[in-house]
């Protein structure tokens, strides 16, 4: 077995930040002995992703006092006797541009939703759907008493688009092979219509009994690859081979278009990973080496991921082009500058809130430093965390109401944004019920980390474990079915480790911060009122159980869910300040 | 202390800069421009022919064949052009008595046939390329554009009205001061018939009566300091190109880039409204006022004139409370951490403001880009 290399240089390149660390052995462990974030340099005037890494770098040394970089500005690698160097580099990236996709399948609800669900996993963006069940004369009106038929609106839309990416999907193996011949003729026609330069790449998902006759009709025209069906039969969708797909043609399209993408390759040995690919590495390995149901979120500058592992399962969705950073006039555009306003807790002007969300995108890299400013942004990732879980609502059976873990990676926390106040827009925007713990990414390291495990698996758990991640603590939030009439429906005794005693009434409709610091343990006993349940293990309305504090501590949320939202504009400021007083946000 | 001290991003306001430029079609076509051709503004370097509109028809659906029967009950085919009215494919019906047939509904060509289904491009607009900045072609892609060098004052704006996947807004035209404080509002009864073609320049914003009748009198563009927010779509729609310098509010025009459009007043400019913050083709709306031919330097005596971190240099906000304020760094400067209101810990230097003399300011690093 090779062996492994005990100190590591990782660097993530986003669009908008590049960070890059050093791993090292420091008193038998892996630690990360130092990071940096500096601009990436992926747009103009640089263009070359490089300039920002090696910056980053040479913060690195003078930070660290270890040299990195050799007089040609070239990485020293392996290590040398003086200590200089290091013995592996990784990279991660999101700084490439999203594939735009369009998906055309038999059947909306189910060839083309299960497309649909494998596209919005991965870094692409899908303009335009076209699905044949969907209405009569999908195709065109048809001739009639001796008059003409008419054009198909949805192929025209088509035709007009210049997609990198077309997903052909449907039917379940050994089914009907006519329509997806008539699909074929579709793309084929709308392919050679365009300029040969400019001709997208097709997937085809479908029918396996159909690949014959798609290649056939299309293949001389544009390059087409096939893969397994997403519907191999009835009830059973198979989406996981054509998310591959898709990524390996992101990773060739798109990631190796970045400028200087091939001196970046060129410092790594294992290549270049994507930064939700390695994040996703992350969260399955917390959910297997901890047994948890681990949801994931990175709120980047250019694209927002949610991750959700079970040790068996993974899903991922990523929205592509919604963000807090360049997305967000796209977001204030999709989801209403109303509806942001909404979880504002003082009277801000509406005017003043939209100039500054669209600053903030033309800035992503700006810290904002005043309290308003931050409390605008946070309402606005509300929104974008609303819409990022609709992703999902495809597949009922995928509820986010029972995770054990919340891991909150991305911009807000490197904006400085307070703790408290970041979990409170987790807790008003995810749906996420019962008892569980949240941790946080604080310097952005834990997608590169997952790269790192590549090389070295061991330096990539300890160093998490150790540096990457906080513990901000552990989170209540029973079931309580509407109007219970109590006006105290929780009564919370917490007993510390460490000793002492403290008992809380918890009324309805609040929130309650109890201090209990990092690597603290307490008892919790929790009763509940009439009609509070907690859901999965627990049965009944009490329990007790020893629990984990963090930098927040324990909260107890008593507003029952969904988050309540009022039509009156000044009761529901009113509310939202309460909750932030009473969680310290 | 923090010793590095990293990169941040810049906005050129320059009164001479060298810039190379990519021109391209949206679509492949022609390029008639070639290396070392000498070029003007308005000259055209490139022309496509994208249609106006694909017309998809299943020719199943319009007249009834099937697929084995359209090739020989079609009159045209793929390349062939068609005026309108024209008949594409014909089927005898009634006994051969009578003919369905499908005309073509305006002018245009058959992009393509496969199967039953075919591509009918209607006829639109020739596509073309201007140079926009004077100066020389350098490099040519066949099909595609060229890309062209030229010298001259440049000012690079925060946000533009032309977006990314929309059809390019760009002009040029004398520029013309009419709200000349770096906080006046352009006003719709401050345009005149003059204003026709010209790129307008207003230190603050502008409002939407404004904006509205500056598509009637068809100006070349405008250039303001700030945006109001609820314009942004609004900007986005009309024809032609809007450069905001500051970024959306009630924002002045920043000192140097007021002093540098003064300076320029009544010359003759290219404004470039693209905007695509994002990615490896990323760009930036510009206004570029070219230098007389005589005042040019040779291509290869140019020096890399961009702004850096260096004590003195020219700073601006990004971010409030000094979004859009200028200043310079102290003689010694080096970053220190900073607590901010917000309760975050964050690298940051001093700035001494030009609004605030004789004071300095410690502002975080991220927030400030170099300005010149």
């Amino acid at each position: 077995m090779a062996e492994l290399s005990a100190s590591i240089l990782f660097a993530d390149v986003g669009a908008v930040a590049t960070k890059v660390g050093l791993i090292d052995v420091v008193a038998g462990r892996y630690r990360i002995v130092g990071s940096t974030r500096t601009m990436s340099t992926v747009g103009a005037p640089y263009e070359d992703v490089m300039v920002g890494v090696r910056q980053g770098v040479m913060q690195l040394q003078a930070l660290t006092g270890r040299r990195l970089l050799d007089a040609q500005n070239a990485l020293i690698k392996p290590v040398r006797a003086d200590g200089d160097g290091v013995d592996a580099f990784t990279a991660v990236t999101s700084a490439a541009l999203p594939l735009h996709a369009v998906v055309i399948g038999l059947s909306r609800d189910y060839s083309v939703s299960g497309a649909q669900r494998a596209v919005n996993s991965t870094y692409a963006v899908v303009d335009h759907t076209i699905a044949v069940d969907e209405e009569s004369g999908r195709w065109g009106t048809t001739a009639r008493d001796g008059r003409a038929g008419g054009p198909s609106a949805s192929v025209e839309k088509l035709a007009m688009l210049k997609p990198d990416l077309i997903v052909m999907v449907g039917g379940i193996d050994g089914g009907a092979v006519a329509p997806l011949r008539e699909m074929a003729n579709i793309v084929a026609a709308v392919g050679a219509a365009m300029d040969e330069s400019q001709r997208p790449l097709v997937v085809f998902a479908g029918n396996r009994e159909a690949r014959g006759d798609v290649a056939e009709r299309i293949g001389s025209i544009m390059p087409v690859r096939m893969v397994d069906n997403v519907l191999p039969a009835l009830e059973q969708l198979n989406v996981g081979p054509l998310q591959a797909e898709i990524e390996n043609i992101y990773r060739e399209r798109q990631v190796e278009k970045i400028p200087g993408f091939d001196k970046l390759a060129a410092w790594s040995e294992r290549g270049v990973m994507t930064s939700t690919d390695a994040f996703t590495r992350v969260a399955e390995y917390l959910a297997r080496k901890y047994q948890l149901r681990v949801l994931a979120l990175d709120l980047g500058a250019s694209q927002t991921a949610l991750i959700r592992a079970d040790g068996a399962q993974l899903r991922r969705a990523i929205l592509e082009e919604l963000s807090i950073g360049y997305g967000l006039e796209q977001l204030v555009d999709q989801v209403g500058l109303e509806n942001i306003m909404r979880w504002l807790p003082a009277p801000f002007e509406a005017r003043e809130v939209h100039a500054q969300l669209l600053n903030q995108a033309i800035h992503p890299t700006a810290a904002p430093t005043r309290w308003h400013d931050l409390t605008a942004l946070n309402a606005a990732g509300r929104e974008l965390l609303t819409r990022l879980t609709r992703v999902w609502q495809d597949d009922p059976a995928l509820t986010l109401m029972d995770s054990d873990l919340i891991l909150l990676s991305g911009a807000p926390l490197a904006r400085g944004s307070k703790s408290t106040a970041l979990l409170l827009m987790l807790l008003d925007a995810l749906d996420v019920r019962g008892i569980f713990s949240v941790a946080a990414d604080p310097f952005g390291l834990a997608p590169a980390l997952g790269a790192v495990a590549v090389v070295n698996a061991e330096a990539a758990a300890q160093a998490l474990e150790s540096d990457g991640l906080v513990t901000w603590g552990t989170v209540f939030v029973p079931e309580i079915a509407a109007r219970s009439g109590e006006p105290v429906v929780l009564n919370v005794r917490v007993q510390p480790a460490r000793g002492g005693r403290l008992e809380a009434d918890v009324k309805f409709g609040s929130l309650e911060l109890i201090p209990l610091g990092e690597g603290e343990k307490a008892e919790v006993e929790i009763r509940g009122g009439r009609g509070v349940t907690w859901g999965g293990e627990i049965k009944g309305n009490m329990f007790k159980r020893e629990v984990q504090g963090g930098t927040v501590g324990l909260m107890i949320d008593a507003r029952g869910r969904p988050v309540p939202v009022l039509d009156n504009a000044e009761r529901q400021r009113e509310k939202i300040q309460e909750w932030m007083w009473e969680a310290g946000a | 202390m923090i010793e590095f001290i990293p990169q941040i991003p810049e906005t050129r306001v320059a009164t001479a800069a060298r810039i190379r430029r990519a021109r391209r079609l949206p679509v492949p076509g022609e390029v008639s421009g070639a290396i070392g051709m000498r070029i003007g503004a308005q000259d055209i370097i490139a022309r496509a022919y994208p249609p106006k509109m694909r017309r998809a028809l299943s020719l199943t659906r319009v007249i009834g064949v099937t697929e084995a029967e359209v090739p020989r009950r079609l009159l045209k085919h793929v390349g062939d052009t068609v005026e309108a009215r024209e008949i594409i494919i014909a089927k005898p019906i009634n006994f051969g008595v009578q003919r369905l047939v499908y005309r073509a509904p305006e002018a245009g060509q058959i992009a393509a046939i496969q199967g039953s289904w075919m591509i009918l491009d209607l006829f639109g607009q020739p596509y073309d390329v201007p140079a926009l900045y004077r100066g020389t072609i350098v490099a040519v892609e066949p099909r595609e554009g060229g890309i062209v060098e030229a010298q001259g004052a440049l000012i690079q704006g925060a946000w533009g009205s032309s977006a990314p996947d929309r059809a390019a807004k760009e002009a040029v035209g004398v520029i013309k001061w009419l709200a000349k404080e770096a906080d006046a509002v352009l006003d719709a009864d401050q345009l005149e018939a003059d204003a026709r073609a010209a790129i307008l320049v207003a230190g603050g914003g502008v409002t939407e009566a404004a904006l509205r009748r500056a598509e009637q009198v068809q100006v070349g563009g405008i250039v303001v300091g700030s945006l109001a927010p609820e314009l942004r779509a609004l900007a986005l729609a009309l024809p032609f190109p809007l450069m905001v310098t500051e970024g959306f509010g009630d924002k002045p025009m920043c000192t140097p880039i007021f002093e540098l459009l003064t300076a320029l007043n009544g010359q003759e400019a290219a404004l470039n409204g693209q905007y695509a913050p994002r990615g490896p083709h990323s760009a930036r709306p510009e206004l570029f006022v070219p230098l007389a031919a005589s005042r040019m330097l040779a291509s290869d005596t140019m020096e890399n004139e961009r702004p850096h971190v260096a004590p003195r240099a020219r700073v601006r906000g990004l971010c409030e409370p000094y979004l859009g304020q200028v200043g310079t760094l102290p003689e010694e400067f080096w970053l220190k951490w900073y607590g901010t209101e917000s309760g975050a810990y964050l690298p940051a230097v001093e700035v001494e403001w030009e609004h605030l003399p004789g004071e300095r300011h410690l502002v975080p690093w991220t927030n400030l880009e170099l300005i010149g």
